[in-house]
């Protein structure tokens, strides 16, 4: 299990076992001496269940040094719009903001928003937590988890046609001020500024993303039907923004499953068993004692 | 005679003057209407959102909002002419 790479994502049909797969990376990497963040972004937040913690935004430490938090969705776009209200209000006149209060409320609810929480999470803890070997991400079901790691390449997309917009106007503006006033006048534009700023933050985004050496992206699926296709689906979508999966993790696996399909259709990449536990995987002993059984049974599945 | 000479260069310089100023004026007005419409469609494009168009990802919108006041205020403004697009281009090139 030995990954030489910084930020680990784990992906797949809700109820494959995403969290307990995230978690025993993390535990196993931790085992082996290494620096490990283990990050919950699925709203449904298994790994207080799994680690028998309560886990939260701060950072908790769960043994050596293997530490674990959750982010709060809500709270963080909560954060997010209460702050640009703020700068509304600081920057317009009283009526403008007025009339924009009302939309608040609703704003929070927009689609968007949430992929855009997570994004912005993933960019706060990549900068606040560079000291760790590695960070592992227990993600949301596949439709939140799929908008996440789109979010940069579309945002990209309308912030260069706004970039694009923005400049026409801004040399317009130039041509009117030097027929006025006889001399170009230099102008500070605050939308330019942030239009640059955005695509500057999100090029980042999508240039960890496709970072191979940065970023592993793996899939977890059960030998069935239902996430085996939408496996196949994930990986077709990611492919769309330009990211690979490098591995994948058939979880809950029982001995007379059907690999040779899984084998077949996923060719070039990493393929792992995790054996169907008979205990349900809770607490770090039972964690610990599973970790050591699937280390001596590899061999035989290999 | 060198007096009305100059008295009619200096009238003629006025002229010119007078001239080249109503024509920048006037050139002035076309490329102002021509940047009012340009930052009336970015506000429709970055505020779509606000009145049922296809509109950025939220947080682009969010993020641009502080510092959009004249643009929101220029479309509500709009509103008033919206129904007669073609009066309002008309009267700014000075045609009929």
């Amino acid at each position: 299990m030995e990954i030489q790479r910084k930020n680990i994502f784990y992906l797949g049909k809700g109820g494959v076992g995403k969290s307990t797969v995230s978690a025993l990376t993390a535990l196993q990497l931790a085992l082996n001496g290494k620096n490990v963040l283990l990050v919950s972004f699925d709203p449904a937040h298994n790994q207080s269940d799994i680690f028998r913690k309560a886990l939260s935004e701060t950072p908790l430490r769960i043994t050596g040094n293997l530490y674990a938090k959750e982010i709060d969705i809500d709270f963080r776009v909560k954060e997010y719009l209460s702050n640009i209200e703020k700068q509304v209000k600081q920057s317009y006149s009283y009526l403008t903001a007025l009339n924009l209060e009302n939309y608040f409320g609703i704003i929070k609810h927009s689609p968007g928003i949430e992929e855009y929480a997570l994004v912005s999470a993933y960019s706060e803890i990549s900068k606040t937590f560079s000291d760790m070997d590695y960070i592992v991400f227990d993600m949301p079901p596949t439709a939140l988890a799929l908008k996440f790691f789109g979010l940069p390449e579309l945002s990209l997309l309308w912030l260069e046609k706004l970039l694009e917009l923005r400049k026409e106007i801004i040399k317009k503006r130039d041509i009117i001020t030097k027929i006025k006033l006889g001399k170009k006048v230099f102008e500070r534009d605050k939308l330019l500024n942030k239009l640059n700023e955005q695509i500057s933050g999100y090029s980042e985004v999508k240039k960890a993303f496709e970072n191979k050496e940065l970023t592993e992206i793996n899939l977890v699926l059960n030998p069935d039907e239902l996430s085996f296709s939408e496996s196949e689906l994930i990986i077709k979508k990611l492919a769309e923004f330009n990211l690979t999966v490098s591995g994948i993790i058939v979880n809950k696996f029982v001995p007379g499953n059907s690999f040779n399909r899984i084998k077949e259709t996923f060719k070039n990449i990493d393929i792992k068993i995790f054996p169907l536990s008979q205990k349900p995987l809770l607490g770090l002993d039972s964690l610990e004692k599973y970790l050591q059984a699937i280390k001596r049974k590899e061999s035989s599945f290999e | 005679m060198i007096k009305m000479i100059n008295y009619i260069l200096t009238k003629v310089k006025h002229i010119y003057k007078n001239y080249d100023e109503a024509s920048k004026q006037k050139a002035v007005d076309v490329l102002e209407y021509e940047l009012s419409e340009l930052e009336n469609i970015y506000a429709l494009i970055v505020l779509g959102a606000f009145i049922g168009l296809p509109s950025p990802p939220m947080q682009i919108t969010l993020d641009l909002l502080p510092d959009m006041e004249m643009h929101l205020i220029q479309m509500f403004n709009k509103v008033d002419s919206a129904e007669s697009p073609l009066s309002e281009l008309f009267s700014h090139f000075d045609i009929g």
